[in-house]
């Protein structure tokens, strides 16, 4: 079982979990870039906002849902590209979360240069769980 | 109280719970959705879907940083993420069937529970030596920069080991996650420190890169569900951003220890009302 040891002194091996210093750069620069963006879409939306209805009188509602040009991510893009400020400030979530999701794709091209298989497929559910998440359940 | 000032007054206490969220380990979604209901009297479903928003900004924003430090198991983090994000799934098609005072209950629970292990010092748990058959096969043994007795940085090895009950309390911590909008790094952490024995570095990095893909999968159902104001979650969420970004700054001159106990009081306050407004139907 001695042979299952990693050797520090090893030459890279292919096993290694680490990440490449340049493949370390794009995955954290993947995560600023989407956080960068998602604040400037909300600093945006939020001024817009707060401009044309900045004076009107909040009343926190009991629940009653999203109208649905707010709920799907197929319908907000267009609806904020109107400069609707919702749909703008709608857009910067939309961003958000799709963070998250550009990064395990990231990870994905990761695994492919790799030639890691069992990780490739890993990634490929995840992937797939997220889409789950974003297009298909609706209840 | 018109707009602007609602705005005002919740983009600044989202900076306070960011702020004291990152200071204190402890994570800011924590905090949002009982400063929401509590204080603002926001109906649970809108407070969950808002800080679950603020939970993705936070994470993203800290993990970037983490990433460049060599701690995160990339592999240990994706094979778990097949877990989280089929219990976040799971956990918010659960809440669309959970009663709103179920949800406050619940989350009252796990606020008390996390101001308990939040006081308590977490004893370390022993490395293991050997690898196990199952996390070899899945390539999980990696290395972490570790300290040695002369202050040397050098790579040690370690082995993860019980893969699948940690898969197990993995899934339960998406479903948690889902269901009251947190980020679970407590839970993600018991499973990565006590279960499968990682080095605590690497466990609380790899947790944190992990929380914004789980946050992302249950966020994107309740974006679909109509519980994502954006009127309430872009104040939080860029409030509890800025926070979290001080914390990290101010982290190294802080006097945490001081910090977790008020913050357990806080925590302790907003979970006793969280069961309360529940249990007597005051929502």
């Amino acid at each position: 079982m001695n042979a299952l040891k990693p050797n520090p002194s090893d030459s890279p091996d292919p096993h290694d979990p680490h990440i490449t210093p340049a493949l370390e750069k794009v995955l954290s620069g993947v995560l600023t870039a989407g956080v960068i963006a998602a604040a400037i879409t909300a600093i945006i939306g939020g001024a817009l906002f707060l401009s044309q209805r900045g004076g009107e009188t909040t009343q926190i509602s009991p629940f009653v849902g999203q109208p649905s040009w707010l709920t799907s991510p197929l319908a907000i893009v267009p609806a904020a590209l109107h400069a609707d400020a919702l749909a703008v400030m709608q857009l910067s979530v939309l961003i958000l979360i799709a963070t998250p999701v550009v990064r395990v794709a990231c990870s994905l091209v990761l695994f492919v240069m790799k030639r890691d298989g069992l990780y490739v497929a890993v990634t490929l559910v995840v992937l797939a769980l997220l889409a789950v998440g974003l297009f298909g359940v609706a209840t | 109280m018109t707009a602007l000032a609602f705005t005002i007054i919740l983009f600044g206490s989202s900076i306070l719970a960011g702020l004291l969220g990152s200071l204190t380990g402890l994570g800011g979604g924590i905090i949002i959705t009982p400063v929401l209901v509590l204080l603002f009297g926001v109906d649970v479903r809108y407070a969950v879907g808002a800080s679950l928003v603020a939970v993705i900004a936070t994470s993203s924003g800290s993990a970037a940083a983490y990433v460049r430090e060599g701690f995160t198991n990339v592999r240990i983090a994706m094979l778990l993420e097949v877990a989280t994000t089929l219990g976040a799934i799971t956990g918010a098609l659960l809440a669309a069937k959970t009663p709103p005072a179920a949800i406050s209950v619940v989350f009252g629970v796990v606020l008390l529970y996390t101001a308990i292990t939040s006081i308590k010092p977490r004893p370390h748990s022993e490395l293991d030596a050997h690898a196990d058959p199952l996390a070899t096969r899945l390539k999980l043994n990696s290395t972490y920069p570790a300290r040695d007795a002369a202050g040397m940085v050098r790579m040690e090895p370690y082995f993860p080991r019980r893969v699948p009950g940690g898969f197990v309390v993995m899934f339960l911590a998406g479903v948690l996650s889902a269901l009251i909008g947190i980020g679970s790094g407590i839970v993600k952490v018991l499973a990565m420190d006590k279960l499968m024995r990682l080095p605590f570095k690497v466990s609380t990095t790899t947790s944190n890169f992990m929380i914004g893909v789980t946050a992302a999968a249950s966020a994107g159902i309740y974006l679909h569900r109509g519980q994502i104001d954006p009127v309430l979650a872009v104040p939080v969420a860029l409030g509890a951003l800025l926070g979290s970004f001080a914390g990290a700054k101010l982290l190294p001159k802080a006097k945490t220890r001081t910090l977790r106990i008020v913050f357990a009081v806080v925590v302790v306050i907003a979970g006793t009302q969280m069961i309360y407004k529940g249990v007597t139907g005051k929502l």
